[in-house]
């Protein structure tokens, strides 16, 4: 209540002004006659009385400006002078504010850029109505130490009923692809196979018609499914009537009964989501109990936090592990917060990054510090009569501050726009499980933070020149402009030097160990080549006019062969072959029993798997290192075999010659007859896994993934493929034509952009370090001008001031280099999750690194230096 | 700023205005003369901390300005208390004698009491 007052009496006083003041005057000569009748009843004359009465009252000016000082108001107006002020200030020396403003909005503008993708990514809220309290269940496998691992169907079931701290959970299958078959060519679609209580679930609502129920979860029927908004305005055309649309699938008829939110996403971007029980894994009672492909979320109860729900999984995990020792002994359930699912991988990364631009700011600030010095210096005499006029110090520092500030904000604006500017690239750090609802965009969060640091930054490097101004009025008033400078300033200043060497070398450090890293990746070898390599997807085509020609196994054995040698026949390309899946993504797993041991079930190794056609090691340039590979002798009625690679050799077979073992994989027997090289199949920087190779022949897929290696660039050979394929079938559907090298390069992209902004980031430092540096020795030399006036008037030769002025600023950078150094040893531990193939103290960069600071540092201060050397001591000491 | 020299306790200005102008409406050299006289000669209060007081004072509310014809036939700007000034007061009166009677018992306390 008073406060509201207060406000409303400051606003009507700077609204009436000028009554007001007429006001107080009055009341003020009213007192002072008062005061004089008094006297005058007293016994004084008149004009005595007057003058004692005004005596007495002392400066009218100065009560007046007392009363105005009194409301908040007064604030404010002398904050907007010092503010016109110091713009007219800046104005005056716009080179000075130029060199300010750009150097700020560089170390601003990093800041702000990389903590919009941390907003993005850790900070916004998922876009989920339980965000708060989504949690992932994933198998936690103790035999093979797998923490992320699917669930089955019946451990589902299970958590569903049993579990007391979730509000509910959710299935969801692997990414499903299926083929829309409406259209004039068929379309792949991606899908997910979910629960129906998965929007309750996430807490989210379809945005037209709903989702399927409890009771159309079932199989067989037409399904009813719900659809993705950008699957609804780009394939079926924004359809006003596609509530009810049949639409027709390679697995069969559905019914679309919602859509889903523009921009909802969860996992993966996927464009339909179809009632679990329609997926065919559940439709075989067999596979239904055993078969580990779901992944649950679940939704805690209000209030119960993640250790809450892992002790309890941890409980229900051990009641099935006793109930059903042959399918989920060795199991539990490892609960990850769905925020760190999403984030997890991106995190740490982020976090150097925000370190990084940190020091860069620091840098910058202490760069602008450096330029205020010397700008102080020069307005020493100004300050001197300001103060001699009456001006206050803390009035005084309030107008020093309040130019900083000024001057950040200006920086910060700058900022921003740079931000803006880089915003697009930052976007590739953004994890693709969140694209859609995190993009990196400026908000008012990042507004805020923008303006917090530029506030911060403007009293930060404003104070410390503020401090060393003018403690002895005197003192300025009579030397200013040649005053050697106080120990503090020069102290200060060498506390610049020193920190900005010692920032920019931990900087440099770790963009330095993250371009090793990043080298020593693009140098690991992937186990095949992908140069000159290029992949397609086909999907064989499927219903009543087609299933006559390629229903039968040995029809599409046949129509691959003949694709193979059609493209082979092309112009440029050397070899073709398939597989199911290619390297650096994704992964099938499946368990091997080798035949004559005795491995309690759930024990069995597991390994990757992928179904290969005769060509592909030859097309990919895998190595055979034992036995053979597939030939045409592989059929599907002759015995089934098996081509493993080194690791899995290493740890199936340990100190045993694999050719020849038979393996039960999956129900069926298979005999190993060779023994290929290593493949990464999770990307370069995850260990090759083991894996096993059935051949193409012996079950062919209905959606291979073509390989194809050419002579000359891939690219150029894509229509012509394309056409080799549709000559043979024109209802051949074919995706996603890429070069093998874009594949492998995409899986890399993420870090290639990480160590990008960490280059940029520490080349910024560098060059704001050597300018910072180079300013402040300026400085130091102009104000030692009447000194080494003398020196050299008293016989000091050039090289002796030149070696004077380089000492001592070599002395500063090496202590800058030492502490940096031991900085960085101590930091870089941190670095160590986002490093590869690269001790974190890689002794090349640790020697490299100083080298270059050393460099810079002599070149920073060569200039200053040689203008000490040729002061003439006539002109410098005249200039006293 | 503040009551300088002028042998008030910080603070207590508001109070003692508050009070003078509690027996009747007063214009502000009045104040300061009453001030002075009621106690004696021992509060001195010049006019550099009256008037910021008095305008201080009016933003809260607590007193009102108007305009009158002065006993010795001046204008003058009196000081009347407001209702709420009145609240002010006996809220203030109250707490300063809570606060005085703790620190007399302070003072007198002796070893054996504590």
């Amino acid at each position: 209540m008073s406060a509201l007052r207060r406000v409303a009496g400051g606003v009507r006083a700077l609204l009436h002004k000028g009554a007001g003041d007429r006001e107080l005057d009055e009341e003020l000569r009213s007192f002072a006659q008062h005061s004089a009748d008094d006297k005058l009843r007293a016994g004084m004359d008149r004009p005595t009385a007057m003058r004692a009465a005004r005596v007495e009252m002392g400066s009218m000016a100065a009560i007046k400006d007392d009363v105005r000082d009194t409301g908040w108001e007064s604030t404010m107006e002398s904050l907007g002078q010092d503010v016109r002020y110091g713009l007219r200030a800046l104005r005056k020396s716009p080179g000075f504010a130029a060199v300010a403003v750009l150097t700020l909005a560089l170390g601003i503008g990093a800041n702000s850029a990389i903590f919009t993708v941390m907003n993005a990514v850790l900070l916004r809220p998922l876009p989920y109505g339980n965000h708060g309290r989504l949690m992932m269940l994933w198998g936690d496998n103790h035999a093979t130490g797998s923490h992320r691992d699917y669930a089955s169907m019946p451990t589902f079931e299970a958590l569903r009923a049993r579990s007391q701290t979730l509000a509910g959970v959710a299935a969801v299958s692997p990414q499903w692809t299926v083929i829309l078959k409406d259209q004039a060519e068929p379309q792949r679609v991606t899908a997910y196979f979910v629960s129906p209580n998965f929007p309750q679930v996430l807490g989210v609502t379809p945005q037209l018609g709903r989702f399927f129920t409890p009771e159309e979860n079932v199989p067989g029927r037409e399904a009813a499914i719900v659809i993705s908004h950008s699957f609804w305005q780009q394939q079926l055309q924004g359809d006003p009537n596609v509530l009810g649309r049949t639409l027709t699938f390679d697995i069969g008829p559905a019914r679309v009964v919602g859509v889903m939110p523009a921009g909802f996403q969860y996992r993966d971007d996927v464009q339909l989501w179809v009632p679990l029980e329609a997926n065919p894994i559940l439709a075989d009672s067999r596979r239904r109990t055993v078969v580990r492909f779901l992944t649950l979320v679940g939704a805690a109860k209000p209030g119960l936090g993640l250790d809450q729900v892992q002790r309890e999984m941890s409980g229900i995990a051990a009641q099935l592990a006793a109930e059903h020792p042959d399918t989920n002994a060795g199991w539990g359930i490892n609960v990850v917060s769905l925020r760190d699912e999403v984030s997890g991988k991106v995190k740490p990364a982020l976090l150097v990054l925000l370190a990084a631009v940190g020091l860069v700011l620091l840098i910058a600030c202490a760069n602008v510090a450096g330029l205020l010095l010397t700008r102080a210096a020069a307005r020493q005499r100004e300050i001197a009569v300001r103060r001699a006029l009456g001006a206050g110090r803390t009035r005084l520092l309030r107008q020093f501050i309040t130019e900083s500030v000024l001057l950040a904000f200006l920086g910060g604006g700058a900022g921003l726009l740079l931000a803006k500017w880089g915003m697009s690239l930052l976007q590739t750090l953004i994890p693709p499980s969140i694209a859609s609802a995190g993009t990196a965009r400026i908000d008012w969060q990042v507004l805020a933070f923008t303006a917090a640091i530029s506030l911060l930054c403007g009293i930060g490097f404003g104070i410390a020149p503020a401090l060393g101004m003018g403690a002895n009025l005197h003192d300025s008033l009579r030397s200013a402009g040649r005053a050697a400078g106080s120990t503090l300033k020069s102290r200060l200043r060498s506390s610049l030097v020193i920190g900005e060497m010692a920032l920019s070398v931990m900087l440099l450090v770790a963009a330095g160990l993250l371009i090793r890293s990043f080298f020593s990746l693009l140098e690991v070898d992937p186990g095949f080549r992908p140069d000159h390599l290029l992949t397609l997807q086909v999907m064989v085509p499927s219903g009543p006019e087609y299933d006559a020609k390629y229903a039968k196994p040995e029809q599409r054995v046949q129509a691959y062969r003949e694709m193979f040698q059609r493209i082979e026949s092309i112009p440029g390309v050397t070899a073709a072959g398939a597989a199911t899946r290619l390297p650096m993504l994704g992964t099938l797993t499946t368990k091997l029993q080798v035949e004559g041991r005795n491995v309690p079930p759930g024990q069995e190794p597991e390994v990757e798997f992928r179904r290969a056609s005769s060509g592909y090691f030859r097309t990919m340039g895998i190595p055979t290192l034992q036995g053979r590979t597939f030939n045409d002798s592989d059929r599907l009625n002759t015995a089934t075999v098996m081509v493993i690679n080194q690791e899995a050799a290493k740890r199936v077979w340990p100190g045993e010659d694999p050719i020849g073992k038979r393996v039960n994989w999956g129900g069926s027997w298979a005999t190993v007859i060779g023994v290929v090289g290593d493949v990464r199949q999770f990307g370069l920087d995850a260990a090759a896994a083991p894996e096993v190779y059935i051949s193409f022949d012996q079950g062919p897929p209905s959606n291979p993934l073509l390989v194809i290696r050419s002579a000359s660039d891939p690219a150029s050979l894509a229509a012509a493929v394309r056409a080799a394929i549709r000559e043979q079938e024109p209802g051949m559907g074919i995706y996603g034509v890429e070069t093998m090298e874009s594949v492998v390069s995409a899986t890399v992209a993420p870090r290639r952009v990480n160590t990008m902004l960490m280059a940029t980031f520490a080349g910024l430092a560098l060059l704001l370090a050597a300018v910072g540096v180079y300013g402040l020795l300026s400085y130091a030399v102009t104000q030692r001008t009447a000194e080494i006036g003398v020196r050299v008037a008293l016989g000091a030769a050039q090289r002796d001031v030149f070696r004077l002025v380089m000492g001592s600023a070599g002395r500063l950078a090496l202590l800058g280099l030492a502490i940096g150094i031991a900085g960085a040893l101590a930091a870089s531990r941190l670095l160590r999750s986002v490093l590869f193939g690269v001790s974190p103290a890689d002794p090349l960069t640790f020697v490299i690194v100083p080298l270059v600071l050393i460099v810079v540092a002599f070149l920073a201060s060569y200039l200053p230096a040689r203008r000490a050397a040729r002061i003439d001591p006539v002109v410098a000491l005249r200039a006293e | 700023m503040g009551e300088k020299g002028s042998g008030v306790v910080q603070g207590t200005l508001d109070m003692l205005i508050l009070k003078t102008l509690a027996l009747e409406p007063m214009h502000g050299y009045g104040i300061g003369v009453r001030l002075e006289q009621i106690s004696g000669g021992a509060l001195q209060v010049n006019p550099g901390s009256l008037f910021p007081a008095f305008r201080r004072l009016e933003r809260e509310g607590w007193i009102r300005g108007e305009w009158r014809s002065s006993e010795n036939n001046r204008r003058a700007r009196y000081y009347l208390l407001t209702d709420s000034g009145r609240k002010k007061l006996k809220a203030e009166t109250r707490e300063w004698e809570a606060q005085t009677a703790a620190i007399a018992r302070v003072l007198r306390a002796r070893l054996g009491e504590v």
